[in-house]
């Protein structure tokens, strides 16, 4: 299969200023700190990670929806990382996006056929045919046609979230960023929504990044899972290897932390201490080092590398004191 | 380690709270909204006791009820009785009742930026609250707030005391909600969704705090929460709501062991579950359609229009809240009818 879309050394600072007359900037907020992964076409990578790590503003940089700060995006073998005007515009069409709370992302003044119709409409899709595209968008999302004549405010929570998927489909793109999809909704009507997406993932052979805090959502819908913190990707891999194998401490903690649904089980728990350190002066070395219950001195020194675990070649991690690993030196 | 703790626990003894056929009716213009219809439980001296339900199942209002903080209007409790050691709630005057809310009972909320007061530093607030149920000089109530503070595990309490809310992360704020919760020692501890706003790594120290809390405090926790896998690391017992009443009530083992009505069944499948490989889960089995409208009920159960299991008399018969079980109380025709059954052979 080949790569959809890699992403390389991607940067995301915010600046922080300060002075009312001459704004001088002070400092950054690194939301994203040289992220480099790839997606291949058909599959679904997850990003997980605690709020503030970055995972949402990767996927809007990667949408160009924030001016990247460094780094190059490439989507199917294209440099888009410094588009603009008509040719960005054109490329949206590829790329799009489904939003976390399906209560403020749809206009409420519009009615549902305008909201799945608006993406067509500035792709200017003769109305015929518009409207024949939403009443299959509502089919296929399943809602029914009727519905195209009521307001958002009229549907439960699970239903708008159909509603978001149909307009994100509207276009026909390869990509979609999916920015905590299911967070919002009760876990029965969480399950209807994403079985939903992967049946649509299948008859569109669409690619997505799940982005999501829930960790069993995304090992559910994952291919593979990307794990982030502060504004760094700490360990990537296979879904079943990554949640089964943990190697970076952080990984290990998360997953501990989850708690499952099973009274017998016996789980070994690692509690982190403290909080995450703030993304604007992130600690030296490895960035995880504050919390980690293993951190040596070259934890504080040096910061690590992505490097690839031996046994696997899907799996990378980065962290100084697992040593089965493949020493490429080059990040 | 929190399930090896919880196993340990012994819980006996009469009960703490004893709630019988709560009704709590929201009046509204567009119809009577049956928030909680019914609802029957107890929680014993030093048990955790959970509540699960999905959003709108009534269970905030149950505590609600339980603390008398129903807005009224449009909200009334119309029937039924809430005894707390003995004491009928309900009857209770106001003045006798702020004796028992945050005294006796207290409540943690979801969300620990809006329960605190953003203008007043942590201090005031607490000292407040201190002094509001205890006899002691203002100079005790800031000692005493550093003690709680220490407790819940705020590094350099006294400093902090002078911080605002704002200048703590969410999950330092929810334990300066739990400090000023247990300032008075309370008897039951009411959690509504304590770690929801939280990450996983931050709700992991949360629940270990109440753990290690209740086991230090012996007070009794009503954890309210739409999160099974919460429930099954700190409960001892678990109330499955839907629609306003209660559909299934057992030990917490036994409800993930031998789940009886079938909602329990649709809850308990649509939910991934990480320890399992990803061959051995495809789908996930989704409860079809939507939780209904609670202002115009029809007859019959309540689920019947999402069960798979749903009979032609689910559509007309109320299905009785029963033990069929010693200690199981389930909510569903499935068994009564099939007690019928084996009782006309």
């Amino acid at each position: 299969m080949t790569n959809l879309l890699e992403v390389k050394d991607l940067k995301k600072h915010f600046p922080i200023k300060k002075g009312a007359i001459i704004p001088k900037q002070v400092g950054a907020v690194k939301a994203v700190d040289g992220v480099s992964f790839a997606v291949k076409k058909g599959e679904t990578l997850g990003l997980v990670g605690e709020s503030g790590c970055g995972k949402s503003t990767t996927g809007r940089t990667i949408l160009r929806l924030l001016e990247p700060t460094e780094g190059n995006i490439f989507f199917n073998g294209e440099e888009i990382t410094r588009y603009k005007g008509e040719k960005l515009r054109k490329l949206r069409k590829q790329m799009q996006m489904i939003f976390q709370d399906p209560y403020a992302s749809l206009n409420p003044r519009m009615t549902v056929e305008q909201i799945i119709s608006e993406p067509l409409r500035s792709f200017n899709v003769p109305s015929k045919q518009r409207r024949q595209k939403v009443d299959e968008l509502l089919e296929v999302v399943g809602l029914s046609s009727y519905h195209k004549r009521r307001y958002p405010h009229e549907f439960s929570g699970g239903q708008r979230q159909r509603i978001g998927i149909a307009r994100a489909l509207a276009l026909e793109p390869e990509l979609v960023i999916c920015d905590e999809p299911v967070s919002a909704l009760d876990v029965s009507i969480q399950a209807q929504v994403v079985n939903l997406m992967e049946d649509l993932q299948k008859e569109y052979n669409l690619t997505y990044i799940f982005i999501a805090h829930d960790l069993s959502v995304v090992h559910h819908i994952s291919d593979r899972v990307a794990v982030m913190y502060l504004g760094e990707i700490v360990e990537i891999g296979e879904a079943d290897e990554l949640y089964h194998n943990p190697k970076h401490p952080y990984t290990q903690a998360l997953l501990s932390a989850v708690p499952e649904a099973d009274p017998h089980l016996e789980k070994e728990r690692i509690i982190l201490e403290g909080d995450l350190p703030s993304p604007s002066s992130p600690p030296s070395g490895c960035k995880f080092h504050t919390r980690c219950p293993l951190a040596e001195d070259i934890c504080r020194e040096k910061r690590p590398q992505l490097n690839q675990l031996t046994n696997s070649d899907e799996h990378q991690v980065a962290c100084h004191l697992v040593k089965e690993v493949v020493e490429t030196g080059v990040n | 380690m929190a399930n090896q703790d919880k196993k340990n626990r012994q819980v006996t003894g009469t009960s703490l709270l004893e709630v019988r056929n709560l009704k709590t009716h929201f009046f509204t213009k567009a119809g009577v909204v049956k928030a909680v219809d019914g609802v029957t439980f107890d929680i014993k001296p030093g048990e955790t006791l959970g509540i699960v339900g999905e959003s709108g199942s009534g269970k905030s209002m149950t505590a609600m009820s339980i603390m008398r903080l129903i807005p009224s209007p449009p909200g009334k409790i119309v029937g039924g009785e809430i005894e707390f050691e003995g004491k009928n709630l309900l009857s209770m005057s106001e003045k006798e009742l702020k004796k028992i809310r945050g005294n006796e009972i207290s409540m943690i909320f979801q969300d620990p930026m809006t329960s605190l007061n953003p203008v007043f530093t942590i201090k005031k607030q607490m000292v407040e609250t201190i002094l509001t149920h205890q006899d002691m000089t203002k100079k005790e109530a800031i000692d005493r707030a550093v003690e709680l503070l220490d407790l819940v595990g705020i590094p350099d309490a006294r400093a902090r005391l002078n911080n605002y809310p704002h200048e703590f992360s969410g999950g330092m704020r929810q334990r300066v909600m739990i400090a000023m919760a247990l300032s008075c020692d309370p008897k039951l501890l009411i959690a509504d969704e304590p770690t929801t706003a939280l990450d996983v790594t931050i709700q992991a120290q949360i629940l270990d705090l109440l753990n290690r809390l209740q086991e230090e405090m012996g007070m009794s926790i009503m954890m309210i929460t739409h999160d099974l896998g919460v429930v099954a690391e700190v409960c001892d017992r678990v109330m499955v709501m839907y629609a306003g009443q209660p559909v299934e009530f057992t030990e917490a083992a036994t409800l993930f062991d031998h789940p009886k009505h079938p909602y329990t069944w649709g809850l308990l499948n649509s939910i991934p579950k990480i320890t399992k490989k990803k061959e051995g889960q495809k789908r996930l089995e989704a409860i079809p359609g939507l939780p209904p409208d609670l202002r115009n009920l029809e007859a019959g159960c309540h689920f019947a229009p999402r069960c798979k299991h749903a009979m032609d008399s689910c559509y007309s018969k109320n299905p009785s809240y029963e033990p069929c079980e010693p200690d199981h109380f389930v909510r569903c025709l499935l068994y009564e009818e099939k007690e019928e059954v084996l009782s006309n052979d």
